[in-house]
């Protein structure tokens, strides 16, 4: 077996088009092999296959993810509805407050964002879901 | 019915439900530009209303994705388990700790077991792939042989 592991990280360089591409090959693989169509490949290829899935995967969701809370302080700061932000999130309106409070505290304690932006980013959620 | 205060209309993940993964990626990346590009200062001003949309319709796209990406996950999982991938390799892909991908994948095998149909001998074969799994992990950091070895690698993941 190979010693190489593909992790998230190693496919920082990957645009979301490319990621998701290699998702859906190495899924379609799997797939394939488990409703035996196609050539039969052998259980390496398809190991790997699953693994490649699996890092694929999640560096995508990571890239996605990535700017969930900064899209959050977009959508209130633009005048959204916290009730249309929770619904685009699938959340409930109180989760969405508690995790951008969450998100803004953690950004604070490592020197990601000043204090001035935190107490704005607190004042977006005005008197909602505290 | 859209609301009007944005031209936009709101998107609920759950209206996305017919689009394909690469619509999906092609939405979210035209909405996610539209708000990095006002949030940056960048091109003409944008009416707020309309960057909300954008913002909305960037989180909605995102969560549909990401919630397909979820519940393939645990999956793919079990096959790669199945197809004798080590637990660390697993965990390295999920950029998880081995020991959160054995108890979230006996979690994943409860709850489908308990709410989604899983038959309870589905269930026990998770539940025998992450023992052994997990055996071999134990036996690998141990530097012994693997008694498990002598059973050799499932060749097929059976969905």
């Amino acid at each position: 077996m190979s010693d190489h592991v593909t992790r998230p990280s190693d496919l920082a360089g990957a645009s979301l088009r490319e990621l998701l591409d290699g998702y859906q090959a190495h899924l379609s693989a799997l797939v394939n092999a488990c409703h035996g169509v196609g050539e039969l490949e052998p259980v390496g290829r398809l190991r790997a296959d699953a693994l490649d899935v699996l890092a694929c995967g999640q560096a995508l969701a990571d890239r996605l993810l990535a700017m969930r809370w900064a899209t959050v302080v977009d959508a209130l700061t633009y005048s959204a509805p916290l009730a249309h932000v929770a619904a685009a999130v699938g959340l409930e309106p109180d989760e969405v407050s508690a995790g951008l409070r969450s998100w803004a505290d953690r950004q604070l304690s490592h020197g990601l964002m000043t204090p001035a932006r935190h107490n704005e980013v607190y004042a977006l959620l005005g008197g909602e879901g505290r | 019915v859209h609301d009007p205060f944005t031209p936009v209309p709101i998107t609920d993940p759950a209206d996305l439900d017919a689009a394909t993964e690469r619509e999906l990626v092609d939405a979210w990346s035209a909405h996610a530009r539209q708000v990095a590009r006002a949030r940056h200062g960048i091109g003409e001003p944008t009416p707020p209303a309309l960057l909300a949309g954008h913002a909305l319709g960037a989180l909605a796209t995102e969560q549909e994705l990401t919630d397909r990406l979820v519940c393939m996950r645990w999956v793919t999982t079990r096959d790669a388990l199945a197809y004798g991938a080590p637990l660390s390799r697993v965990a390295a892909a999920l950029r998880l700790e081995p020991a959160e991908v054995a108890s979230e994948l006996r979690a994943w095998a409860d709850d489908h077991h308990e709410h989604a149909g899983m038959s309870a001998a589905a269930r026990g074969e998770v539940y025998a792939l992450v023992e052994r799994a997990v055996d071999a992990e134990v036996c690998a950091a141990l530097g012994i042989a693997n008694p498990s070895d002598a059973d050799g690698v499932r060749g097929a993941a059976g969905r």
